[in-house]
């Protein structure tokens, strides 16, 4: 008798403390996230200060060298001082830069039980596969079939993609861009590329807004107001998005689709610091500005940056692999936990047919 | 030709504006859209130019170091877009705020240079270019508090572009617009920059001005005429800082955005591009080279990116963008130095 | 040796050189006079191949050196062909020191280097160039260091070493003289000759262009004169005959340089001991190359006081100091009430003023008109010539009474030009000068100091200038200080003559003293020691 007491008192000790410890929001592991720095890139910093906020004590948030090209070596050093800590159990890489992988290849040396995603990072996605768990990007590539769809949905007659010839050197720009002019000619829509003032090669940014600014209602007068303005530099999205306000043309997506890119500077969003990060909110104010403007349905853009998304959803995805409850990465495991953080659908798909852990997505939109 | 003022530079973009205004009718680019965004880039630009004058006349040499002068315009249009100020009261008020700004960096912007006699231009330049990373981090704690003009997440620190059209977007671009045969002449815009190059015109006119001439010319002969050369020098920094305060004041109402962080850091070099174009030659600077300097420049820039399109050649017109923005500065530094290799 | 036929050159429609003959022989010393603007200049770029001929058409009529047509493209086959220049405008690289502007493209080289890297790249021998500088200098009768960098030298330092360059060339055979003395005093002007007179004995053929006619009689041989661009006489001095000799043959010079008789300016010396102007006890002024050490010295109201030193021993260095526009020490007291801070705004409040000595350089706007140079000053110290305004900061120049003081000033003065607002830079020197004058007498100050006024200006219009001082003095009072190397002027017009030497006030002469008596005191030695 004694004894099944002793027994059963020892199983719910046990069970309650596996259950501190499995069950609360307190963990006994912690997760590293690194984004770039506020002025280098402030959604990914954002992102990762809102899932700290979500998981108190649980996130070890660091950001990597403001000039991160010419201090790639401080950043693998930070990187593989989260390895050196063992209540770290996973690593977040969300920077957009390239050259991090072998930092992460000396982490997995160091911790092959680390889990490690990437969203994104850009080395060779090849030698990327076999050393991160789960590599996340957006799909540049496929937008250009996404984009001419909603844009026809909008109701667009013609479509005109603004770009430079540094951009245009760009592989995947320039697939983007004829991926586009393919997809208008089968949904029979006019495909217009023009070229803007190059923003690389010298006087900045300044003269390509400037011809912008210049150009847009030239092209307007020429192929009327139901015309789809793409351009594929991020500066361009302010001029654009004001100029759709005064000449009612369609603005489907910007290069980095979000509601905090041009909408805020081209429509004065006074977003107060309450409501900042607040993109049900954003959205709202937005949209209302859009009707302002008598441009309802006329915007559209995905209604979280993905900069911003990245971080909440990798560290989902890391919290559920540590904890062993997502064995396999596939599109049937993530899209639910996706749509579950994004609040919108999200769409994945494989970057090569032949790589299981290598998933590109494509946000579903919001429409002012 | 040299007794005209005309030189290669000059000659050069003349044959080649003329070249693509032949193409641009050949394309059927309407004209009358050209020649108004023509007219409003002369301004818009013009005052930045404008703003070189006074420092290449007091022998300062080329301001490359603009963007102290124009955060200090960035900085009067912030504060009157953060008391909400409008339309053409919003841009003077902004114009206003600046000014003292402008005065108190020119002060050291100017006692900076003295200290450097005979290297300003190097030293100038390098004073914009550290003057931006400096600022970069005043706009992301700078004390504003209107919405519109805080980052949009964390509701803390300075948009990079602030939108103005609530506020005074276009005011000085349409006051008194008036359309004759489709081309739409901004007259408002226009007399303005006239009455700042008149106001400069008669500056150099005066007491004050001829002494700062002369300092450019012969130092040790005005300081022995009773002239205070660093006082001057320091002056003629102040007003170059000024009048970039108030150029970017016109520039921003007309592309309808306030670009804060790195937007400045290259603004000096089509301005001075623009000004060498037009035949300044060191201290041989008249306003009428600032016009024409800017009118040109500015107008192969305009032209040249439809015509570019219509071709299918946009590479082609980026390198001839490239060639006349450095060609032009590097023959100009080429010539000044060949001129004194000269008289030596 | 060389030989000019018919040689004509035009700068578009003006015509500087008309069918010139001329000709040199080997070890001859041929002297070349002419007012300014007569074609020397002209000339003798041709002869050294400048640039500017060939870029404004070339000349016309045979140019033979060693009987060959010659028609150089730039002064480097000029100086391929064995004909040096030294030039007025000083061609020294002042970063580089003594030395190694003497063996300038030139240079002793270490053989074994020679052989390894070829000629071009070479290694220098310095100690072997020294040698070399220091050798020819001394040849030359000049005490110079040849370590000091050129830069520092004072102007008259400055020519030796130009000249020392020139003779150091292996193989000259004709060398170029434009104006050498132009800025020495008459001391070193003596050292000088002698060093071009040991080169001609040498073989070399040697050009001498000069104002100082006195100069150019001693050590000539042979004496062209230019008038308007054409050979006017050329006097052979061995073949002139008995009474063209010295004083005579000037004369006889000077009358076919302008085509009329100058007539020498000249003032009797008055005695003062009225109210001493300004008094300096223990005065040092740092003036690199000129300084001046320890002036003790009273200037009395209204006389006229000469300086003079050899070039170098510091007479040009005391109006920049009193003017503040060197670092100075010491006391100054004007009219009793000690002076604090010297600057020029200061010293024009007093009335004081200064003309320097290098024209170009720090006495005009060159691209400015005859009117604004005359008037700036007044304009900008004086409140002169300025219209009244309302609003402070900003008042205009009263444009009418600018242009009646240029106009008046043009026509006392006798300024050749085409209007007052021609550019300064395109008259001549004596003209600049006058402008000069016009801009001190429209200051109207109690006390102007004048460094070397007669520099480089020819004849005629030098006698002007000093009499135009003279007038200064007379009818408007003021005291008047003129350093000048020029010995000779100042004794004309000069009331007392300091005489410096090493920085420090060696005398103060009469003008009635023999130049003996001065060139002693010029160079530190006392009558009564010898």
């Amino acid at each position: 008798m004694k004894k099944t007491f002793l027994l059963s008192a020892m199983v719910m000790l046990v069970s309650l403390m596996a259950g501190l410890c499995f069950a609360g929001p307190a963990k006994e592991y912690r997760i590293g996230i690194v984004t770039p720095t506020l002025s280098a890139s402030e959604d990914e910093f954002r992102g990762a200060i809102r899932v700290a906020d979500k998981y108190p004590g649980v996130i070890k948030h660091i950001s990597l060298p403001e000039n991160y090209q010419e201090e790639q070596e401080t950043a693998i050093t930070q990187i593989l001082s989260l390895a050196d800590q063992a209540d770290i159990k996973a690593i977040i890489i969300a920077a957009g830069y390239s050259g991090i992988l072998p930092a992460i290849q000396k982490v997995k040396a160091r911790r092959p039980d680390m889990v490690v995603i990437t969203a994104p990072i850009w080395d060779d996605p090849d030698m990327m596969v076999k050393y991160i768990d789960l590599c996340l990007d957006t799909d540049w590539v496929r937008r250009g079939i996404t984009i001419p769809e909603k844009a026809k949905k909008m109701g667009a007659k013609t479509f005109i993609h603004y770009s430079f010839p540094t951009h245009m050197a760009k592989e995947v720009l320039a697939k983007r861009r004829d991926t586009m002019k393919a997809t208008c000619e089968r949904l029979g829509m006019k495909f217009v590329a023009l070229n803007t003032p190059d923003p690389k090669t010298g006087a900045g940014s300044t003269p390509m807004l400037q011809f912008l600014s210049e150009d847009i209602p030239r092209q307007i007068a020429k192929y009327g107001k139901d015309t789809c303005i793409f351009g594929t530099n991020c500066p361009m999205q302010d001029v654009i998005i004001a100029q759709a306000l005064e000449l009612k043309f369609i603005m489907a997506e910007q290069c980095c689709p979000t509601p905090t890119q041009g909408f805020p500077a081209a429509m004065e969003l006074e977003i107060t610091e309450k409501d900042a990060g607040n993109f049900d909110k954003i959205n709202a104010m937005i949209a209302q500005k859009a009707a302002a403007a008598g441009c309802t349905g006329r915007l559209s853009t995905w209604p979280v940056p993905v900069g911003y998304f990245f971080p909440e959803f990798a560290t989902e995805v890391a919290m559920k692999m540590i904890e062993g409850d997502l064995k396999d990465v596939g599109v049937e495991t993530l899209a639910p936990l996706a749509r579950e953080v994004a609040g919108v659908d999200v769409y994945f798909e494989k970057m090569k047919p032949e790589l299981n852990n290598y998933y590109l997505i494509v946000m579903d939109s919001v429409f002012y | 030709m040299k007794r005209f003022g005309v030189q290669i530079p000059q000659v050069f973009i003349i044959v080649f504006l003329v070249l693509m205004v032949v193409l641009a009718l050949g394309f059927e680019i309407p004209m009358n859209w050209i020649i108004s965004d023509a007219l409003v880039r002369l301004v818009m630009n013009g005052v930045l130019v404008l703003s070189l004058v006074p420092m290449l006349k007091a022998g300062i040499g080329i301001n490359f170091g603009l963007p102290v002068g124009i955060v200090a315009g960035l900085l009067g249009l912030c504060i009157s877009v953060n008391l909400r100020m409008k339309g053409l009261w919003g841009l003077s008020a902004g114009m206003l705020f600046s000014v003292p700004v402008a005065i108190l960096l020119g002060y050291g912007y100017g006692a900076i240079l003295n200290r450097v006699k005979g290297k300003e231009e190097i030293t100038a330049t390098f004073v914009g270019f550290s003057f931006i990373p400096l600022m970069n981090f005043f706009w992301t704690i700078a004390p504003f508090s209107n919405p519109a003009m805080l980052w949009p997440i964390g509701g803390k620190g300075m948009r990079p572009v602030i939108g103005l059209k609530s506020y005074f977007a276009k005011a000085l671009n349409h006051l008194w617009m008036v359309e004759v045969m489709g081309v739409k002449i901004p007259v408002g815009l226009l007399l303005f920059f006239a009455l700042l190059c008149l106001l400069l015109f008669v500056f150099f006119r005066t007491n004050f001005g001829r002494a700062m001439t002369a300092v450019g010319e012969n130092e040790q002969f005005a300081r022995l005429a009773g002239v205070n050369v660093a006082r001057v020098r320091t002056w003629a920094i102040i007003l170059s800082t000024m009048i970039a305060a108030l150029g970017i004041c016109v520039y921003a109402q007309s592309y309808g955005f306030i670009e804060l962080y790195d937007a400045p850091l290259m603004m000096a070099f089509p301005a001075a591009s623009a000004i060498l174009v037009g035949g300044s030659m060191g201290r041989h600077t008249h306003i009428a080279h600032v016009v024409i300097g800017t009118f040109l420049f500015q107008t192969t820039y305009l032209i040249s990116g439809p015509i570019a399109n219509e071709m299918m050649l946009p590479e082609v017109a980026e390198i001839f963008r490239l060639m006349i923005t450095n060609a032009i500065i590097l023959y100009a530094l080429l010539y000044e130095g060949g001129k004194r290799h000269d008289v030596g | 040796m060389l030989e000019l036929r018919n040689l004509s050159k035009s700068y578009g429609s003006f015509q500087a050189l008309k069918s010139v003959n001329l000709k040199i022989a080997p070890g001859q010393i041929h002297g070349l006079v002419g007012v300014n603007g007569s074609g020397k200049s002209t000339l003798l770029n041709i002869l050294s191949g400048q640039r500017v001929i060939r870029d404004t058409g070339g000349f016309t009529g045979e140019f033979l050196f060693e009987d060959a047509d010659r028609k150089f493209a730039g002064p480097g086959q000029a100086l391929g062909a064995g004909i040096g220049m030294v030039h007025q405008e000083f061609a020294l690289i002042p970063g580089l020191s003594v030395a190694d502007n003497i063996c300038l493209s030139n240079e002793k080289t270490f053989p074994w280097s020679r052989k390894l890297f070829g000629e071009e790249l070479a290694c220098i021998n310095h100690q072997a160039n020294r040698n070399t500088a220091s050798a020819i200098l001394g040849r030359m009768g000049i005490d110079l260091s040849p370590d000091l960098m050129a830069g520092h030298l004072s102007v008259a330092m400055k020519q030796f070493v130009e000249l020392a360059r020139e003779f150091n060339r292996d193989h000259l055979k004709l060398l170029l003289l434009d104006e050498p003395t132009a800025v020495l005093g008459t001391e070193d002007a003596l050292r000088l000759m002698t060093a071009v007179k040991e080169i001609a004995a040498k073989g070399v053929a040697v050009l001498y262009v000069s104002h100082r006619l006195e100069e150019v009689v001693s050590c000539c041989d042979c004496m062209t004169v230019l008038r308007n661009g054409a050979v006017v006489d050329c006097i052979h001095t061995k073949q002139a005959g008995e009474n063209q000799t010295g004083k005579n043959l000037i004369k006889t010079l000077s009358g076919l340089m302008v085509g009329k008789k100058v007539k020498k300016t000249r003032r009797s010396p008055v005695k003062r001991d009225g109210n001493k102007m300004i008094r300096l006890s223990s005065f040092s002024v740092e003036k690199p190359g000129d300084r001046l050490d320890g002036l003790d010295l009273d200037i009395y109201q209204g006389e006229i006081l000469g300086v003079t030193s050899l070039s170098g021993h510091g007479r040009t260095a005391l109006g920049a100091g009193v003017m503040g526009l060197f670092p100075a020490q010491g006391k100054v007291r004007l009219n009793g009430n000690p002076v604090r801070s010297l600057n020029p705004l200061q010293m024009i409040k007093r009335n004081i003023w200064m003309l320097p000595e290098d024209r170009r350089s720090e006495g005009l706007l060159l691209d400015h008109s005859i009117m604004e140079n005359m008037t700036f000053a007044a304009i900008q110290a004086r409140k002169k010539f300025v219209q009244k305004s309302v609003i402070p900061f900003v008042r205009f120049p009263d444009m009418k009474k600018c242009r009646e003081y240029a106009s008046d000033s043009r026509d006392a003065l006798d300024i050749d030009c085409r209007s007052i607002f021609q550019k300064v830079g395109e008259l001549s020197g004596g003209n600049q000068q006058k402008v000069c004058i016009a801009n001190a007498l429209s200051m109207a100050p109690d006390i102007l100091f004048v460094n070397d006024p007669t520099r480089g200006i020819d004849i005629a219009a030098r006698e002007f200038i000093l009499s135009q001082l003279i007038r200064a003095q007379a009818c408007h009072g003021m005291t008047l200080i003129i350093s000048s190397g020029e010995l000779d002027e100042l004794k004309r017009i000069c009331d007392r003559i300091a005489v410096l030497y090493q920085g420090r006030l060696f005398d103060v002469l009469s003008p009635d003293q023999s130049d003996k008596e001065y060139v002693l005191a010029c160079s530190g030695i006392r009558p009564e020691a010898i």
